[in-house]
């Protein structure tokens, strides 16, 4: 039997891009646009990514990392304010195992001719499986991605 | 522009005179909850759909007993039996989302009665009331449920 555990943490990412608002939150928006830096990944093998961005619209992402076990993301939008905010609740496996449950607040604000993206993100790490710090920097390398993102769409521009 | 966002997280503790499984079909059961969910003898709660499975989908209305103006939409994350209990909640007046939480409800056999945890990681939109507010609804209901539970 699993031993059952909890921990509840908040962190929150600040990060400056080049960009303005509305582009970055097309990155975020845009299906084929988030695929590429949100699940395509070095060394990361995409099994599926499915995007309905509306409140209440559903993603479900599964991929694997150099031929482990099927990572699953879960994701369920519940408030969007074009080009300012996205609030999700999203859930992650590790094949069977629940490993978490959070809720994310994506904020962006003009900052300049660029934009100051805050990632907040509220979470229930479950039964060991995953933890914070870990979690933390995960995010902080997708949101490095994203700039990569950026700049490949203001030269495909 | 949108107003920043207010987080939170509020942590509330109980110890009940009841076993494991009969505080976990407390939560499990849309019809106990109606029963104990609401704050005080003038407000309502009432489901309009109810879902308890991962995945799964609640509808709610809350409020003045007369005038039931939040609507809450829950959705079940993470259920273990007797165990644990996570959910997301979307509180709404009309077309305006007051507040989002995960909430996760732990509960643990302890001096021979239930320990039970509730931890609201709450992001409010459009002021800070609603994590006061949320608070309070919270801590009624637990009380409410004391009561529920010596009572049945």
């Amino acid at each position: 039997m699993t031993k059952r555990s909890v921990t509840h943490s908040t962190f929150r990412i600040e990060r400056s891009y080049d960009a303005t608002p509305e582009q970055v939150f097309f990155a975020l928006a845009d299906k084929a646009s988030k695929r590429s830096w949100f699940v395509e990944g070095e060394g990361w093998q995409v099994e599926s990514f499915e995007m309905d961005f509306r409140p209440g619209g559903v993603e479900r992402s599964s991929f694997r990392y150099q031929g482990g076990p099927v990572v699953s993301n879960n994701t369920v939008y519940q408030d969007i304010v074009e080009n300012q905010r996205i609030v999700f609740a999203y859930s992650m496996a590790v094949g069977e195992n629940r490993i978490s449950a959070s809720l994310g607040t994506i904020e962006l604000f003009a900052e300049g001719a660029g934009t100051k993206l805050a990632y907040t993100e509220q979470g229930a790490f479950l039964d060991g499986h995953d933890n914070v710090a870990q979690r933390e920097a995960g995010c902080r390398e997708l949101y490095e991605a994203l700039a990569v993102e950026l700049q490949r769409n203001r030269s495909a521009a | 522009m949108a107003a920043p966002v207010n987080h939170d997280t509020i942590v509330l503790e109980r110890l009940y005179d009841a076993s494991p499984a009969r505080v976990f079909q407390a939560f499990a059961d849309p019809e106990a909850r109606m029963g104990w969910g609401a704050p005080s003898s003038s407000t309502g709660l009432v489901y309009d759909e109810a879902d308890f499975r991962v995945g799964g989908l609640d509808i709610s209305r809350c409020g003045p007993k007369s005038n039931l103006i939040y609507r809450v939409e829950t959705r079940y994350h993470d259920i273990v039996p007797e165990q644990r209990i996570i959910w997301t909640e979307v509180v709404s007046e009309g077309a305006n989302r007051l507040s989002f939480s995960l909430i996760t409800v732990e509960i643990k056999a302890a001096q021979g009665g239930t320990k039970l945890t509730l931890t609201d990681q709450i992001a409010a939109f459009g002021g800070a009331s609603m994590i006061e507010g949320s608070r309070a609804g919270f801590n009624a209901a637990l009380d409410n449920l004391h009561a529920e539970l010596a009572r049945t």
